[in-house]
């Protein structure tokens, strides 16, 4: 199965929005949440057997540009999240065991996607979440990191109005295998990883790259100019 | 003492807990295998109860604990996974252990889209979102089908993609309707549809997949689930005014089932909408030359549309079956009727090109009434399974005709027509695959009969016979081929096709008139054999079939009123390529070219003259037969981003048909005479084409433009003396289509500029050309979300004398008011009141200008019920 959601982020600092795609395939064992876009990527070129030039993949990135978005990879079974970030040229791998939400449970009903949802509320790691799941498929899991209700998670948002997630679509999946990539990450605990965005997203021009690679930046004609100062959009997911 | 209030205190707190009835559950859940299942939704309620009252997840270990409170006498535990079937227990309100074994189950879950990107791909489908791509006006799926980028729609509902007809409709992977899809496709209503799938260079028979690589592509269309399993459509009553009482009754009804689909429709108007004029567009046989003698617009056709002239009164039926007998098995049954009465006027001034630059004008006035009939069954039985094709189609058809055509003008005239046109044909086809080997076998039959057909022209005034004309005919086709193939290498094929044509024609003629001429009775045989060995070879994007037809002719004709006959025994080779090349994912070059002979035609020995209409004499042989050569050339580049909304054509054509008869025609004041006399005679006609289409899908933008350019050159015989026809025609158009105010408001415009030039070297002054120019606006309003109000406006400017434009604007317009289940509607046409339409056109030489008198301003009120 596949759910697709709609997720917007709003930044107070900046005062923008941000609002992007996600999928949330569901296995047997394993399920991911992960950007919409990359999915697609990865879509079009399974249906080719992988078997794609860089042009290809080129011109079939290009159709659906990706925004650097974290992928969550839960695994059932173990009761474990993996977690992808990314900041330009690293990609942090995290696991995360410590993931759960004492939920309460409110006797409030709505409709999402002609789907009954009940109302739950938790806050878990400094946001107070509202999450709206459905009786009527049993999964007790969702978006982003959202789990333990006995019901999918159709919507949810938090109490400041940064984040809300929704579903806009629920299909039969297409057999595009679940990817989750290990080689090349950097593996640290989450909470480093926490931090290392924050830092990042705040001041960019503080960044350094874990791989020794470095960012300049330089105009039409190859001469340097100072890195920007501004702030990155960011919304943290968790504030502890 | 101290131990005292410790056992005492123990004692209180499990009566404390007996008194509140908490207890706790706990358990294992496995699957079927006896595996631990963990995630499993574990709800306890209260006996009766709909609500849960405590809930928990099994663990890893597939575990699960719950702790309860109740005081009632039992308890239910269900447990829940998707992919498994539910599983519940009723338990007494104690702890205990209660284990669960859940089965597996298909996953029940209702797919559902709310906001959807507009375009989805999957390896060659690309799958079109409906909900996102449809504008508010649209009507019918045919609509949105319209805007998908590389899709063009002609005026009969063809549709092609990236230049090519496609090959296949089905509605829910199923192919019901064959070569009449514009029965769903103007008809279903866009909301029952939730995709469009075009099935790019798709492969209809599973058995050739991976093995024949095609260029033409199919539709798909998926249904809201709202839309299966139950009959959808609508019914329609509707009444008004015009010239006359206008009246319209419809019943269209579509039930889509997983092993059965049906699609029944009757209708019946005088609101100016015809039945008869559909055709198969997925290919047809003819009926040979006594059935297509007569035409069904002897005085021309005009170029605006038939709803604005006619005056009706139509009716149709059809009833369309296909039952799924097995997963590869189907069963289609069809059956048509239509039947149209018309009656329109028109006035045609022929300007004749004659020798020495003169000109000879003819005018005709015609009132005419038309009375058509059709009718059709089809029984196709197909089985499309991996390794077999097997398909064999019954098909009975018929039509008649009777005409009445009242002229005046130079000569008072009136003239019948009747025709009677029967056929019946069956096609057999089977493919197999073995492994790498492809064997074939197609066996096709047709027979078609015109017992009757003639026309009849008598002078009014003096109540006496002008001309009777009478044909009649019998066609037999059949042809029959077989092909044995193998794979080569990883996808090549190397394949050799055998096939026999055969047909049979017989053509009676009599004529009474003036200057009566003798009967005419002519039949024939032509046999075609073939065996043409091909190479289909496939390079990753790169896609080659070539083939050489070595073709044995054998064919003897008779005139047998004449006493002569002709007859052809030789062999020839034709050689044929096409090549596909696709680069970058969306662009493809395709080449096709072939070299053919055709060594005559059965009409090659009919040499006696029969009148076609009161005053056109035709005599289609000069008793020898026409060899004919035909070279083609046909270049394509196509470059399309569906995603991105863009589609890019380029085209070019060339054909070169070398002949060994030249048309000869004579004109008079009395009677125009074609014949055909020996003389080597050349046909080239060049053309080519540019279009580019965008599709802003977010705003619910879509603009098209097309240029078209066309040259033809030949020789012909006018007034005896040889002249050089060179004609070109330019055409530019363009198409837009948006929505504003959150498509509150849209607007429909299309407009088209064309010149036609046309000279005929050795005869003075012969240069002339002529430009039209038309543009359509529609515009649409949507005060609120249920009630749309239109209005489209039509321009014409058509130049009947150098430097001198006749204009004309049309305008039409409605409301239409949707109710849930109901929808009222108010069509109106003509508003401006016109009620003539003026139109020139080249036919090689001469200069056809029509006059057609219009409906009047009219309307029709109609309350529809949609189900």
């Amino acid at each position: 199965m596949e759910f697709i959601y709609e997720q917007t982020d709003v930044d107070t600092v900046l005062s923008r929005a941000k609002t992007n795609s996600y999928i949330l395939q569901v296995g047997r064992e394993l399920t991911l949440y992960g950007d919409y876009m990359a999915y697609r990527v990865d879509s079009a070129c399974n249906a080719m057997n992988w078997q794609v030039t860089h042009a290809t993949f080129d011109s079939i990135f290009s159709l659906y540009p990706s925004g650097q978005m974290p992928d969550f990879l839960y695994d059932t079974r173990a009761d474990l999240f993996k977690v992808h970030e990314r900041y330009l040229f690293d990609v942090y791998l995290y696991e995360d065991s410590t993931a759960h939400f004492d939920w309460t449970l409110l006797p409030d009903t709505t409709t999402v996607c002609g789907y009954l949802c009940r109302k739950a509320e938790a806050t878990f790691r400094g946001i107070g979440w509202t999450a709206w799941y459905a009786p009527d498929i049993p999964m007790s899991f969702g978006p982003w990191k959202l789990k333990g209700l006995p019901g999918l998670v159709l919507w949810a948002y938090d109490d400041k109005g940064t984040h809300d997630i929704k579903l806009i679509s629920a299909r039969r999946g297409n057999n595009c295998p679940i990817t989750f990539k290990r080689a090349g990450c950097f593996h640290m605990r989450r909470e480093r990883v926490r931090k290392l965005m924050e830092k990042n997203k705040a001041s960019p021009a503080s960044y350094k790259s874990l791989t020794g690679l470095s960012v300049s930046h330089a105009d039409g004609n190859g001469n340097p100019r100072p890195l920007p100062v501004k702030r990155k959009f960011y919304v943290p997911y968790e504030l502890e | 003492m101290r131990t005292f209030r410790l056992m005492l205190l123990c004692c209180l707190l499990l009566l404390a807990s007996a008194v509140r009835g908490q207890v706790r559950l706990t358990g294992l859940v496995k699957d079927g295998e006896g595996k631990p299942l963990p995630g499993v939704v574990v709800k306890v309620y209260e006996e009766g109860a709909s609500d849960f009252m405590a809930y928990g997840l099994t663990d890893r270990d597939g575990r699960y604990a719950i702790s309860v409170e109740s005081k009632a006498a039992r308890l239910r535990i269900a447990c829940a996974l998707l992919g498994y079937k539910e599983a519940s227990l009723a338990v007494p309100n104690r702890t205990a252990a209660h284990d669960f074994r859940l089965a597996e189950a298909p996953i029940d879950i209702r797919e559902v889209t709310v906001k959807a990107p507009p375009v989805n791909t999957l390896g060659d489908t690309l799958i079109y979102n409906v909900d996102t791509l449809r504008g508010a006006s649209d009507r019918t799926i045919e609509d949105v089908i319209r805007r998908i980028p590389g899709v063009s729609i002609d005026e009969a509902g063809g549709i092609q993609y990236k230049g090519e007809d496609i090959n296949r409709f089905y509605i829910e992977d199923l192919d019901m309707l064959g070569g009449r899809y514009t029965l769903a496709t103007q008809n279903i209503r866009p909301e029952d549809v939730l995709s469009v799938d075009v099935y790019e260079n798709h492969q209809p028979k599973k058995v050739l997949k991976d093995v024949s690589f095609s260029k033409q592509a199919a539709l798909n269309l998926r249904l809201k689930k709202r839309g299966m399993m139950r009959p959808v459509g609508d019914a329609t009553a509707g009444a008004g005014w015009g010239d006359g009482a206008t009246w319209q009754g419809r019943l269209y009804a579509l039930m889509v089932a997983t092993g059965h689909q049906h699609l029944l429709m009757a209708e019946g108007n005088n609101f100016a909408t015809h039945y008869t004029s559909g055709r198969s567009l997925l290919g047809g046989g003819d009926g040979g030359a006594a059935a297509g003698f007569f035409a069904d617009d002897p005085f021309g056709t005009a170029a605006v549309p038939a709803m604005r002239y006619r005056f009706n009164r139509s009716a149709m039926a059809s009833v369309n079956n296909i039952f799924r007998l097995s997963p590869d098995l189907t069963l289609t049954v069809t059956a048509d009727y239509a039947a149209d009465l018309d009656n329109y006027d028109h006035t045609r001034q022929t300007d004749y090109l004659l020798d020495g630059g003169r000109h000879l004008v003819v005018n005709e006035q015609a009132a005419s009434a038309l009375k058509r009939q059709q009718a059709g069954l089809q029984l196709r039985w197909e089985k499309n399974a991996a390794t077999c094709y097997l398909t064999d189609e019954l098909s009975v058809r018929g039509s008649t005709a009777r005409d009445l055509f009242r002229l005046g003008g130079s000569a008072a005239v009136r003239q019948r027509r009747a025709s009677d046109v029967v056929g019946v044909g069956n096609r057999l086809e089977w493919i197999g695959r073995k492994g790498r080997r492809v064997s074939s076998v197609a066996a096709n039959v047709e027979l078609s009969t015109t017992p009757r057909g003639y026309i009849c022209a008598t002078d009014p005034v003096a109540d006496t016979l002008r001309v009777r004309q009478d044909v009649e005919g019998l066609a037999l086709r059949a042809t029959a081929a077989t092909s044995l193939g193998r794979v080569v290498g990883r996808r090549d094929l190397l394949s050799v096709a055998l096939g026999v044509a055969a047909s049979y024609d017989r053509l009676t003629s009599r004529q009474e008139s003036y200057a009566p001429a003798p009967p005419g009775r002519n039949d024939g045989y032509y046999v075609r054999t073939t065996v043409t060995p091909t190479y289909s070879l496939s390079r990753g994007d790169v896609s080659l079939k070539a083939g050489v037809a070595l073709t044995m002719h054998d064919l003897r004709y008779r005139d047998i009123a004449g006493g002569a006959a002709a007859s052809y025994h030789r062999p020839f080779v034709s050689p044929r390529l096409n090549f596909f090349w696709r680069w970058y994912d969306f662009c493809s070059l395709t080449l096709d070219a072939s070299y053919d002979r055709t060594p005559g035609s059965f009409t090659d020995l009919v040499t006696n003259a029969m009148y076609s209409t009161y005053r056109d004499v035709q005599t289609m042989g000069n008793g020898e037969l026409s060899l004919t050569d035909h070279f083609t050339l046909a270049p394509r580049l196509n470059a399309s981003l569906p995603l991105r909304g863009l589609h890019f054509l380029l085209e070019g054509r060339y054909m070169l048909t070398r002949s060994d008869r030249m048309a000869s025609s004579t004109v008079d004041a009395d009677a125009t005479g074609t014949t055909f006399v020996s003389a080597t005679n050349r046909l080239h006609l060049t053309g080519g084409a540019f279009e580019v289409t965008k599709n802003c899908f977010d705003i619910y933008l879509y603009m098209k433009l097309r240029a078209d350019v066309s040259a033809l050159r030949t020789h012909m015989l006018r007034q005896g003396l040889r002249l050089g026809l060179r004609s070109r025609t330019f055409a530019l158009s363009g198409r837009m289509e948006g929505g504003v105010l959150d498509n509150r408001m849209t607007a429909r415009l299309a407009a088209a500029w064309r010149r036609s030039v046309q000279t005929a070297d050795g005869a003075e002054g012969s240069r002339t050309h002529f430009d039209n120019m038309n543009a359509t606006l529609r515009l649409g309003l949507f005060p609120w979300k249920k009630l749309e109000c239109y209005a489209t406006g039509t321009f014409t400017a058509t130049e009947t004398e150098p430097a001198r434009f006749r204009t004309d604007f049309y305008l039409d317009g409605g409301i239409r008011l949707a109710l849930r289940r109901m929808e009222l509607g108010l069509t109106l046409r003509n508003l401006t009141g016109r009620r003539a339409y003026v139109s020139r056109t080249y036919v090689l030489t001469d200069v056809y200008t029509y006059t057609y008198r219009l409906r009047p301003a009219e309307g029709l009120l109609t309350l529809k019920y949609k189900f």
